[in-house]
């Protein structure tokens, strides 16, 4: 304990509660649950080290995909065991800095990292284990991968390296979009590599459609989610098509190449893929209806572009009232394990340590308590020569101010339903501002009024391990705290209400 | 005189290191320490060695870069990449490729073995500053009219032309560009002809971009442009024809001397005000102001005198020694607000800076009127009267890029007179003041409105579109007459509210450029006023309230709505925009809520640029203004004042 006792905590979640509409204004939050208690401080016991989650960064590709900005470099032969060494070499560096934290998350990313020869996954994943505590059989350890055959041959060996998470880049399963995107396979290929990964990775499977090409209409799409719907394992991610300085396609739309598709059209497709796809077209009227979502194919929009699979969860942690009081904190709790760990801890401001050319990390230095954020070397030789002379490849650290923190912390958050707790605004801040005295509070109010957004007391996810329903049977003692969260309508527009919410 | 030429002027080459030294110093700094070294005797020039010129162009026609090609061919300043465009000072002129203030440098030019001093007097070029190019040709005698070789002559080529014309002076016709692709000199020498009436073997051909004949341009100034003819041995007679403030030697006169001579620690009299004052020092802008030993007869240059405000320098004044009176030079007409416009901070926290910026700003151009005023909609702020708009624009181009500031401008009025029952009138410079609705009907007996008598000359295939320009601006009856076989210059009264919003604009685009157009006013005539009010969500904006003649209110109404309704960004809210007369709605516009407005991809190494976004997003709120809910951008405010 005394090591991390430097370390920002919170403090009693308790006397954050009463704090809440002060002045009467604002709408009482709603009736508390009774299953939970509110007794913060045992359910979150502050002597643990805090958890980290690890990202490595491959930066190679068999091939360049138009829409892609990444740092990655298309290399038939890429220096592969020097790549490999400095991975390990920077991991070990980072690592030791933060001694007896937790790795709750691992997470190949790209770059193509299945790319990458297995032994190389493991080299990582040992050298984790040898640092710090590492749960082989509760982390998450996540991969992404291409659909080509090539990859899926690899699998079964990511598998028993330790990979218990697949995220597939299909992009698109319309086989005439496939040339645009620059995508080396065919829709075939991809539902067979779907099929593979369900196989092998039962309910951990993610895959990536984008919408909003040029020339999609909202019937194609329409189609083609309805098939990504059929064949969805337990998470989705649906990410409207960005022009990315630097891509093809952005040189494309500058030259006049192609064309961006109209705000209308776009904001169809968006809503269209939150709504069950087969209701979208019955009734004229948008309505935005996640539960219905839920019910026809069960996954759940809890971040902009992102769905997860809810799963039935024990009564006992997921009472009736529950559902009526709070159906958002419900459907949250469904599918809090289809979730997947990694990136939710981006949005909710945990610790990540970024390893590879071009990763970024954000890590609390536990001497100081100061947060930064850090910078990797983007170019792969330059990044290998600086770890092979001084162990690591850092090109920038970051010091964070308090309101940058709570600037990040804000902009992530409401990117969830889930939403901005005064608890975790007072993890990663000092001060003891809450919510409502940070924030500008007529704009809070008229977003409220508006139905943009809710302030209710509502479950803390912050501590919950990967496996919520897991989580909460065994610490039946889930805290509330006041949050703050867009509804289905202020998700959509979060981007315009943000910059009202900062004073 | 000749020979004694030959010691008072030191060699080029001292002037440039003296020259640099003072750059280094800085103009502030460089007068008074510029008088431990020895001023410049130029009293060995007499009238017969010195030339008084300007340059007058159509913008971008060149005059800039024709001004640094001589400052560099006689030593003033160096060859260097930083010494673009010397006499356009502020950057607004800069970016603009216009002049604002009159600038002027002098130069020592050899020609046929003698030593001649050139002073090049910069004019604005911009029928809003016509009253400062008439104050900068007074100080010449003779203008380098430079047309470019593509583009031929332009409506500012002609209103310049008849400004020099007017003033007597030599006109040296020079093409410019020459050796551009589309150059076609031939037939704008024909053009010239045809146009002023001048000898197509006279016609000059240069490019001063690449220094193509740019040598025979001083010798034809030296020969062509008469001296002044004036004399050292009658009394001082100075015109004091431009000034600005320093805030290290104060008030900074530029004169040109008529008769007689001036020097340090002389004592002058304003013939305008009949106030004394000690001269601290004289000299010529070489092109930082450079102390000279004096000022004589024929020589233009400044002088500073302990003045302390710039309205104590009336441009147009004659200046006469003590006790030795003359009579004066004619002067000017001063300058007139034409147009009154509201000016508010952005930020309203920031009306005290504001109100700095503003007292400083028009230190330097008297020629701007103001007073505090109040908006609902934007707060405490000032009514400013202008020239023109773009005076206007040019003010607040400069109040935010010289002074940092950001503001908003309402719709430019200009000023009407209501007439009570009761026999009482009085003068309308914003739509504040005019009577509300339910007052006009039981107290005022009348309205009138300002009328300009307006002239324009253009080439005769546009007679028509002119007429109707016209016509559709609710002209009184016009009169054309053909000045040559091929032009026309047509005149007519014109209500002055017409002529401040987009007339010009539009004089230009419908003839091609080719119109000039001019105007002075001629007094009040009855008219029916009606005042539009905006709401915005049924909130009444003021600042956006205008007053127009009834028979434009529903034009007025409607245009005004859908300009707003253009701007006025997508908002969370549903945003209805009104424009009543009264209570009668007379346009009506709905801006729907925004649908959506999400980064799609957001994850860890998408913070940086994330965080970036939302400050920049948190910038730009604060160029907006909120009526209740709704944002309103800056450029609303403008944009109901562009058509």
């Amino acid at each position: 304990m005394t090591r991390f006792g430097a370390l920002p905590r919170p403090s009693n979640v308790l006397s954050w509660g009463p704090k809440i509409g002060p002045t009467g204004s604002l709408p009482r939050p709603l009736v508390p649950y009774q299953a939970y208690t509110t007794k913060a401080s045992k359910a979150l016991p502050a002597a643990q080290p805090t958890p980290l989650t690890v990202y490595v960064h491959w930066p190679y590709c068999e091939s360049k995909c138009t829409y892609c900005n990444f740092n990655k470099y298309v290399d038939p032969h890429p220096p592969v065991d020097r790549l490999a060494d400095c991975l390990v070499t920077e991991l070990r560096t980072s690592l030791a800095a933060h001694p007896g934290r937790p790795v709750q998350s691992v997470y190949f990313g790209g770059g193509t990292p299945s790319l990458a020869p297995p032994n190389v996954i493991e080299r990582l994943l040992t050298t984790i284990a040898t640092m710090n505590p590492f749960d082989r059989s509760q982390a998450e350890v996540t991969l992404e991968a291409n659909p080509t055959s090539l990859e899926l041959g690899k699998m079964r060996a990511f598998k028993h390296l330790g990979v218990n998470r697949l995220s597939l880049g299909i992009q698109t399963l319309d086989p005439s979009a496939l040339q645009l995107l620059g995508r080396n396979h065919s829709v075939a290929d991809a539902l067979r590599a779907l099929g593979t990964g369900q196989k092998l990775f039962p309910n951990n499977v993610t895959f990536d459609l984008i919408y909003g090409r040029p020339h999609q209409t909202v019937n194609q799409w329409q189609n083609e989610l309805r098939l990504a719907l059929e064949c969805a394992d337990s998470h989705l991610s649906l990410y409207e098509l960005t022009y990315k300085r630097g891509t093809p396609l952005f040189k494309a739309l500058e030259s006049g190449k192609v064309e961006r598709l109209s705000d209308n059209t776009l904001s169809a497709m968006y809503e269209l893929s939150i709504e069950a796809s087969t209701r979208a077209i019955q009734s004229k009227e948008l309505c935005y209806c996640p539960i219905q979502v839920c019910r026809e194919y069960d996954l759940y929009h809890y971040e902009v572009s992102n769905f997860a699979r809810c799963e039935s969860v024990p009564s006992q942690i997921f009472p009736r009232h529950l559902v009526a009081n709070d159906p958002t904190s419900a459907d949250i709790i469904r599918s809090f394990r289809s979730q997947g760990y990694h990136n939710a801890s981006y949005w909710r401001g945990a610790d990540y340590i970024g390893i590879g050319p071009g990763a970024h990390g954000r890590i609390t230095d536990h001497h100081t308590g100061q947060r930064l954020r850090t910078y990797r070397i983007l170019n792969p030789p330059e990044w290998m020569q600086q770890c092979q002379s001084i162990g690591h490849g850092l090109r920038k650290t970051q010091p964070l101010t308090a309101e940058e923190i709570r600037e990040e912390l804000l902009v992530f958050s409401l990117r969830m339903k889930e939403g901005l707790s005064d608890y975790r605004l007072a993890q990663y801040t000092t001060g003891g501002q809450t919510l409502l005295e940070w924030l500008n509070r007529e704009q809070v109010e008229l977003f409220i009024e508006s139905e943009h957004m809710e302030l209710v007391e509502a479950p803390v996810f912050d501590q919950c391990a990967k496996d919520a329903s897991t989580a909460i049977c065994s610490s039946p003692l889930l805290s509330l705290s006041p949050t703050l969260r867009p509804t289905e309508k202020g998700l959509a527009v979060i981007d315009s209400i943000l910059p009202r919410l900062i004073q | 005189m000749a020979q004694t030429a030959r010691v008072l002027i030191p060699p080029p080459s001292a002037f440039q290191a003296v020259s640099r030294l003072r750059q280094q110093q800085r103009a502030h700094s460089t007068k008074k320490k510029a008088s431990a070294k020895d001023p410049l005797d130029i009293s060995a020039y007499p009238a017969e060695y010195i030339r008084n010129f300007s340059i007058i162009a159509h913008i971008d026609h060149g005059k800039s870069t024709l001004a640094d090609r001589l400052l560099e061919l006689t030593g003033t300043i160096d060859k260097s990449a930083t010494n673009k465009q010397v006499l356009d000072k502020l950057k607004v002129e800069r970016e603009r490729g216009i002049t604002v203030k009159a600038q002027t440098a002098s130069m020592f030019y050899d020609y046929r073995g003698h030593r001649y001093l050139l002073n090049l007097i910069d004019t604005p070029g911009h029928v809003d500053f016509s009253y400062e190019v008439s104050r900068s040709l007074a100080a010449c005698q003779g203008t380098l009219l430079l047309v470019d070789a593509s583009q031929g002559i332009q409506a500012q080529t002609v209103a310049n032309f008849y400004l020099a014309f007017g003033e007597d002076l030599t006109i040296l016709p020079v093409l410019n560009k020459i050796d551009l692709p589309g150059a076609d000199p031939a037939k704008v020498k024909t053009q010239l002809q045809s146009a002023f009436d001048m000898d197509p073997d006279q016609v000059l051909a240069i490019s001063a971009k690449s220094n193509l004949n740019v040598d025979q341009v001083l010798p034809l100034v030296i020969e062509h442009i008469p001296p002044p003819t004036n004399t050292v041995q009658q009394p001082l007679k100075a015109l004091l024809f431009d000034s600005w403030y320093d805030s290290y030697v104060g008030v900074v006169c530029l004169i040109r001397v008529v008769d007689g001579i001036v020097r340090k620690g002389d004592t002058i009299v304003s013939n305008h005000s009949k106030r004394k004052y000690d001269i601290a020092e004289v000299g010529i802008m070489y092109p930082e102001p450079t102390p000279t030993t004096s000022l004589q007869a024929g020589q233009v240059g400044y002088i500073t005198c302990n003045m302390k405000t710039v309205s104590e320098a009336h441009v147009g004044d004659t200046f006469y020694r003590l006790k030795q009176p003359v009579d004066p030079l004619p002067g000017f007409v001063p300058a007139k607000s034409m147009v009154f416009s509201g000016i508010f901070p952005v930020d309203s926290a920031e009306f005290a800076r504001l109100d700095e910026s503003i007292e400083k700003l028009t230190l330097n151009d008297a020629s701007v009127s103001m007073q505090k005023e109040t908006s609902n909609a934007l707060g405490q702020g000032w009514r400013l009267g202008f020239l023109g708009t773009l005076h206007m624009d040019v003010f607040r181009q400069r109040l935010e890029e010289e002074y940092d500031a950001r503001v908003i401008i309402t719709q430019p009025t200009v000023p009407y007179r209501v007439v009570y029952a009761n026999g009482d009138s009085k003068t309308v410079r914003t739509p504040a003041e005019f009577p509300e609705y339910h007052e006009m009907a039981s107290t005022v007996s009348e309205t009138q409105e300002p009328m300009v008598s307006a002239t324009m000359i253009f080439p005769q295939e546009y007679l028509g579109a002119m007429m109707d320009l016209c016509s559709q601006h609710r002209s009184g009856e016009q009169e054309h007459t053909f000045i040559d076989e091929s032009r026309v210059m047509m005149t007519c009264k014109l209500p002055m509210a017409e002529i401040v919003d987009d007339f010009y604009t539009q004089l230009k685009s419908r003839s091609s450029g080719y119109a000039s157009f001019d105007y002075e006013e001629c007094g009040y005539i009855p008219s029916d006023l009606v005042k539009l009010n905006v709401n915005i969500n049924r909130r009444p904006v003021d600042a956006l309230s205008v007053i127009v003649h009834r028979s434009q209110v529903e034009f007025v109404g409607r245009s005004i709505a859908q300009k707003l309704k253009k701007v006025i960004k997508r908002q969370l809210f549903e945003v209805a925009v009104q424009v009543v007369a009264g209570s009668r709605v007379v346009a009506r516009e709905t801006i729907s809520a925004t649908r959506k407005d999400v980064t799609a991809k957001c994850y860890g190494g998408d913070v940086t640029r994330k965080m970036k976004l939302l400050h920049k997003q948190k910038e730009g709120k604060k160029r907006m203004r909120m009526i209740g809910n709704v944002e309103i951008p800056q450029e609303a405010f403008l944009a109901v004042i562009k058509k």
